[in-house]
């Protein structure tokens, strides 16, 4: 009886199983890769505001202190969005005629809260606080970037869960002295200082669980 | 031919279909969620931190008497209640009522507007119907609960004085014994009773839930547990003897349980009296006269032995009678006391504290005379529900409808609402300016800590409208009464305010004289009274040790929380004796027929060893509700049968032949420890040898860890049952809620359940409350076998429980010798309903459906304040985290701490020679240790007594 199939359908047989087995562990593989790409993780992503709020101004130009709005962040585990009054502490002075202030006296005469749109989400299972590490030497820049050259605000890191752990292993290269935690531009002079600013601030960020997962 | 299942069933092709589709969405999911939004406040309040709860002294009143509490606001939100440590009643512990209370606050269910004739009307339309009648107040009559507020009894004093011819009314479903009356009658002046567990070393308690249904029952409890703490046989300790028909968290607690009907309490007391007088040398005809009604004593054998330890114990001794008892039994223990010598110390009397305590002869039958007679045109009931909780003899309803304006003050739409003309939602405690007093006459001041979730008043506000001309806020009602109490300042007001409590406002203690001549003639009245009939059973009403009288039915937490003592949920059964069972062949679950006066309710029997024989215990507080869901109209509603008077009468008994017998939603199947010492005990002469420990060679080396090393420790002996705790553990992670029907499943979420076991005889078994929890073991079982690792080890000693990795295997829990951990079979989460949802914690995760649980030992509260600590650059203090379960609790059963700091509180009772482990030979190593069960029980009259 002659063979049904030709010879080279046994070669084509190997290569539908090599190929297929490249597709499983490639497709999962690619899933993998996918997730950690700003696609899914959100990197670089300039957000639309409901005001037309420019960091670059305020923090660079200005030097206006993180904390003078963000006033939480040493106390809370939030940082706190400014409400609108603070906006105009300054802004019923200086530029309270600018129509870019207009959506910040609607919502301060109706009392009616800025709704903004959150920049850094973490999931739920996920517990930050923000006091935590800002009065332990994390600077401000450290997980928000330049903020102070941003006109629309982005997250500037990854937020997945190893980008969180890498730091917590080793929290020395990320530390700064406490006086320099709202600075932009503050850079170690010496690279050893981290791991010396850990020993003085005590610095040990567990990598339990429990930790971050409550 | 196909059936209606088989139709409905799925096809393989629509499986197919949906199963693809599935998968194609499936894919999608791994993308970033919608744009969520940050809302800052428009002006932020200065007291306020988001992110950081605040917190904020107020009270709550319940049979009127005030517990101050200490409640945490988070963003506005109250979410979670605990006690004061500077109210006398609260100690800082929090009973389940006052905890669970804060979940009412968000009860979807509560009424959302004032109405009229069930038509939304305008409270200036009410006002003016309060105002239109006479201005004498002819046919004005209120009806109203006790209360002991200063507030409120202000204002009725001004309703008498402004509208002379008004007539105000008292209700309670199961009223107390008038002991102010009886103090008049025998004391010569009106007084009530304070009894002080803290001086007290003996102690009987007849027929008296001290540590449960009796006013100011956590400082009770917080005093007797502080005679309790023994660690060596040297070590004094007290001494309680529990007489009494029901089980209760007292009769567990105590160490001789002597169970008798409520009948047969005041001739123990009188036999008491007498073997006491006799040994005392008193005059033989005083004797004599009590010889009578001493006959017929229950447990005489014992009464010699229990006099001789009382005399023992003079100037200590304290004898209590509860509120389900006649006068004669008040005023026989009052009579007891002094002859021990305990009057001043072990109990004081005090002024009389409850509004109108003098003047309480308008009860409702008077009311409801009135009102058939037409003479009522406005009747105002405020926050009490007599259409569903008076005798049914009395015909309230039928009274009601007579009434020309009848308005109805109540949080929800309930059966007197549905009756009245108007009815008018009240605000809840925590939207609510008032005050209140304890039992020992401490005022307290409650605030609202959020605005009225919907529209409503309150108690004061609502006489406030039938006084005055001008509607004043219910701010300035209490401010005005406070200036008027002499106490203007506005400093004064805000500090009592930020502290929760008026200093030194306790009520004076004038020095009282027992006349023991009128005691006991007043007993031999008493029992020359008394008619015993044969066949009869004696039917015992007791409110719910957590519904109360119907007026927590709403709220779920209390619908769930398993019974102290027959761990029953969602419903409630008729309580019989093992002997009176077996005399009606009735066992858990048959159906009984309780008939009294032409009136009968059928009614699941459950058997409770240690109840006494020939007495059936009925709870207060079930039934189907007109305003409820059909699931929190669990039980079966025991009104009909409530005598008008005191909550003792006689019934008779009978099985319901041929009805399947009902299943018990309860949570625990077995109270027998099955040859296991799980709950251990001790008395206080073997304290001299510690626990052997038995642990096995262990196959895993115990894990590495640094200091902090977190472990727990429950003391048995001083652990009451009142299930406290099981509250707090629910309020703080968001515990789910699951029904009966999943109750009956066995899927029950509770964190924190308390087992009780009962040992010996079921005459007068020994009981340990146990609770039980995630005992953090060393060798955690449950890790070895999760394959996603969602359960893991943590540096400082804790097995954490990570949601998010966890895939639903379940094998953790199988491999879980104390059965602790909690599966969400459903999405028991997505049921809360919406506003529901303001209570939950922020700082813990909601569980998703196929995810386990567990106890963290609070996790959240340990990373608060070690983040807290460190902020503040200094260590962590022990006794600076403190569980849920520990903070709340009145008798200071629970000990947290480092057991890596050797001189911790948790370090030093774990060294104590009654601690033990749970199941410790299975070489788990808990980090959850038991001090076993300590009785103190009299040499020679046997623990069983």
């Amino acid at each position: 009886m002659p063979a049904l199939f030709p010879r080279w359908s046994n070669a084509l047989l190997a290569a539908a199983l090599v190929g297929l087995a490249v597709l499983a562990f490639g497709g999962l593989g690619f899933l993998m890769l996918f997730q950690r790409t700003v696609f899914v993780t959100g990197e670089g992503r300039p957000l639309a505001q409901p005001v037309a709020f420019d960091h670059r101004h305020h923090a660079g130009d200005d030097a206006i202190d993180c904390r003078y709005c963000h006033d939480l962040a040493e106390r809370s585990p939030r940082a706190g969005i400014p409400p609108t009054s603070r906006c105009l502490g300054c802004h019923s002075q200086i530029w309270n005629e600018s129509p870019a202030l207009a959506a910040v006296w609607r919502s301060f005469e109706a009392d009616r809260p800025i709704a903004w749109t959150r920049v850094y989400v973490l999931p739920d299972f996920v517990f930050f606080d923000h006091s935590a590490h800002v009065t332990h030497g994390v600077g401000c820049v450290t997980c928000h970037g330049r903020v102070d050259r941003m006109a629309r605000v982005e997250q500037a890191v990854p937020l997945t869960m190893r980008w969180c752990v890498d730091c917590h292993r080793d929290p020395g290269p990320r530390l700064r002295p406490r006086g320099e935690i709202a600075s932009m531009t503050w850079r170690a002079a010496d690279p050893a200082q981290g791991h010396a600013l850990a020993t003085r601030y005590a610095v040990a960020p567990g990598t339990d669980c429990s930790t971050c997962h409550r | 031919m196909e059936d209606e299942s088989e139709r409905r069933a799925l096809s393989r092709r629509a499986f197919l279909q949906l199963v693809t589709a599935a998968a194609a969405t499936a894919g999608t999911a791994c993308f970033r969620s919608p744009l969520d939004t940050l809302v800052p406040y428009v002006e932020r309040p200065p007291e306020l931190t988001p992110g950081v709860g605040t917190p904020y002294a107020t009270s709550f009143e319940l049979d009127g008497y005030a517990t101050g509490v200490v409640v945490e606001c988070r963003e506005g939100r109250p979410i979670k209640v605990e006690g004061n440590p500077l109210h006398p009643a609260s100690g800082g512990a929090a009973g389940v009522h006052e905890q669970a209370a804060l979940l009412d606050l968000y009860d979807p269910t509560r009424a959302r507007a004032l109405t009229r004739d069930g038509e939304v009307a305008s409270w200036s339309a009410l006002s003016a119907a309060l105002r239109s009648g006479a201005a004498d107040g002819t046919g004005l009559h209120v009806l109203l609960g006790p209360t002991a507020s200063p507030l409120v009894a202000a204002q009725l004093a001004r309703l008498r004085e402004r509208r002379p011819r008004a007539r105000i009314h008292f209700f309670e479903a199961l009223p107390p014994a008038p002991t102010v009356a009886l103090a008049s009658e025998i004391l010569g002046r009106p007084l009530q009773p304070l009894p002080d567990l803290g001086r007290a070393r003996c102690i009987v308690a007849a027929d008296c839930d001290l540590f449960g249904a009796e006013p100011f029952a956590l400082r009770h409890a917080a005093d007797f547990a502080a005679g309790r703490r023994v660690r060596r046989p040297s070590d004094p300790m007290s001494r309680l003897y529990a007489l009494g028909p029901t089980p209760t968290p007292t009769a567990d607690a105590a160490d001789h349980r002597l169970p008798c009907t409520g009948r047969a309490v005041p001739h123990f007391l009188a036999a008491l009296l007498e073997a006491v007088l006799r040994a005392e040398g008193a005059p033989g005809e005083l004797t004599q006269a009590l010889a009578p009604i001493a006959a017929a004593a229950p447990h005489a054998g014992t009464i010699e032995r229990i006099a001789g330890d009382l005399r023992a114990h003079r100037g200590e001794a304290l004898v209590v009678a509860g509120r389900g008892q006649p006068a004669v039994a008040h005023a026989l223990a009052w009579a007891l006391t002094d002859v021990l010598g305990g009057i001043g110390k072990t109990l004081s009397f005090t002024e009389p504290l409850l509004a109108d305590a003098t003047n309480r002869d308008e009860t409702l039958p008077a009311l409801v005379d009135a009102m058939a007679s037409g003479a009522v045109e406005r009747l105002v009931i405020l926050e009490v529900d007599p259409a569903r909780l008076a005798p049914p003899a009395l015909r309230f309803a039928d009274a009601v409808r007579r009434v020309r304006d009848s308005v109805a003050l109540a949080p929800h739409r309930n059966e007197t609402a549905a009756l009245c003309r108007w009815h008018a939602p009240s605000l809840h405690a925590l939207e609510s300016w008032g005050d209140g007093r304890a039992l020992d006459g401490t005022v307290s001041l409650v605030q609202p800590l959020v605005r009225p979730l919907w529209e409503g008043c309150t108690r004061a506000e609502l006489l406030a409208a039938l006084v005055d001309d001008d509607a004043a806020s219910g701010r300035a009602l209490l401010r005005t009464a406070w200036a008027a109490e002499g106490r203007d300042a506005e400093e004064a007001f805000t500090a009592a305010l930020a502290r929760g409590v008026v200093e030194a406002s306790a009520a004076r203690r004038p020095a009282a004289r027992i006349r023991l001549d009128a005691v006991i003639r007043m007993a031999g009245e008493a029992a020359a009274a008394e008619t015993p009939r044969d066949g009869d059973v004696e039917l015992v009403f007791r409110p719910d040790p957590a519904l109360h009288d119907g007026r927590f039915a709403a709220n779920a937490w209390l619908q769930e929380l398993p019974d102290p003592v027959t761990k029953l949920t969602w419903e409630n059964a008729a309580w019989l004796g093992p002997e009176t069972a077996r005399g009606l062949g009735a066992s858990d679950g048959t159906w009984l027929r309780v008939a009294r006066e032409g009136r009968s309710i059928e009614i699941p029997a459950i058997i409770v060893p240690g109840h006494a024989e020939g007495s059936v215990t009925l709870l207060l507080g079930f039934g189907p509700r007109s305003h409820l869901p059909a699931s929190h109209g669990g039980g079966v509603d025991v009104t009909p049968l409530v005598p008008a008077g005191l909550p003792l009468a006689s019934g008779l008994v009978t099985r319901v032949e041929g009805r399947p017998p009902h299943r018990l939603a309860r949570t625990q199947q077995s109270q027998r420890q099955h040859d296991r010492s799980v709950a251990r005990e001790r008395t206080r002469e073997s304290l001299e040898a510690a626990e052997a420990p038995r642990p096995l060679d262990a196959f895993y080396a115990p894990p590495q860890g640094d200091p902090p090393q977190w472990a727990m420790t429950v003391d048995l002996t001083v652990c009451t049952g009142c299930s406290a705790c099981v509250v707090a553990c629910q309020a703080e992670n968001d515990v789910p809620v699951v029904g009966r029907d999943e109750i009956l499943r066995g899927r029950e979420m509770h964190w924190l359940r308390i087992d009780r076991y009962a040992e010996g005889g079921d005459a007068a078994p020994r009981t340990v409350s146990q609770p039980m929890l995630c005992q953090q073991c060393e060798l955690a079982p449950c890790e070895y076998v999760c394959p996603v690792e969602a359960t893991v080890h943590s540096r400082d000693g804790l097995n954490d429980m990570v949601y998010n990795r966890c895939v639903g295997t379940r094998f953790c829990s199988n491999n879980c010798p104390y059965k602790v951990r909690r599966f969400n079979w459903r999405d028991y989460q997505a049921d809360v309903p919406e506003v529901t949802r303001l209570q939950r914690n922020p700082d813990v995760t909601v569980r998703a459906r196929g995810v386990m649980e567990k106890c963290t030992y609070c996790v959240q509260r340990i990373r608060r304040a070690q983040i807290r600590a460190r902020r503040d650059a200094r260590p962590l203090e022990d006794g600076e985290v403190r569980t849920a379960c520990q903070q709340t609790c009145p008798t200071r059963a629970i000990t947290f701490g480092s057991i890596a700091d050797a001189q911790s509180a948790v370090s030093r009772t774990r060294a104590a020679p009654q601690a033990y482990a749970v199941l410790e030979e299975l070489g788990t190593r808990p980090r959850t240790m038991y001090l076993a069960r300590v009785r103190n029980p009299l040499p020679g009259l046997g623990v069983d007594g």
